[in-house]
């Protein structure tokens, strides 16, 4: 899954570990979630975008092949 | 995150592990007084101790996070986050540890009756052990 993540992250001038601290989880996470090696849960989904002030679909773009 | 309830969690881990690491001495003194030397022994003498020391370790371990907030939290978080927990279920975990702590005892016990059957339960452990730990590292890379 895409993820806009990075680019937001880049915006607020957040590291990784600062986000990944911020939303209770790990740098790997966030480093996989970032690659779309892995695909967050909806409650950490939603940890993420509240976390930016944004909805969830504007964070995470949802491919329908996928 | 609700860390006064993840400190009582740990703090009950600690008691178990206490425990563990006593029961696993015990048993060493046990066998070591009251059972004459042969493989068997032997092998149940190795298991004690290693049993005792990864107690021992995981004892220290835990502790020290108990002390210092900050080492709590991030143990809480590694504990609890989803990707390693998915790769955990993936890898079979912790049942594979459960189960090949069982074959490992059973082991122990078959050892003074048969020492092929106890070779054969402790490598069938060893190998389930490895085959997780394989999984785990193969899913590690991918997700």
């Amino acid at each position: 899954m895409e993820t806009k993540i990075k680019e937001l992250r880049k915006q607020h001038k957040l590291s990784q570990e600062e986000l990944a601290d911020a939303v209770g989880t790990t740098r790997q996470t966030i480093t996989s979630i970032e690659t779309g090696k892995y695909v967050a849960s909806l409650p950490l989904a939603y940890k993420i975008a509240k976390y930016f002030g944004l909805h969830i679909e504007d964070v995470f773009v949802f491919d329908k092949e996928e | 995150m609700n860390l006064e309830a993840y400190r009582k969690k740990v703090q009950r881990r600690l008691v178990w592990m206490r425990l563990l690491a006593v029961t696993f001495v015990v048993v060493e003194l046990a066998v070591s007084r009251w059972i004459a030397e042969s493989n068997a022994t032997n092998f149940v003498w190795g298991g004690c101790i290693g049993g005792a020391l990864v107690a021992l370790v995981v004892l220290a371990q835990q502790r020290k996070a108990l002390q210092d907030d900050e080492k709590l939290r991030k143990m809480y978080i590694e504990e609890h986050d989803e990707r390693k927990q998915a790769i955990r279920a993936k890898a079979g975990q912790p049942m594979v540890l459960f189960l090949s702590l069982g074959l490992v005892m059973i082991a122990a016990v078959v050892f003074f009756f048969n020492e092929v059957v106890a070779a054969t339960l402790a490598l069938a452990a060893a190998a389930q052990c490895l085959v997780s730990l394989v999984v785990k590292l193969v899913c590690t890379k991918r997700m």
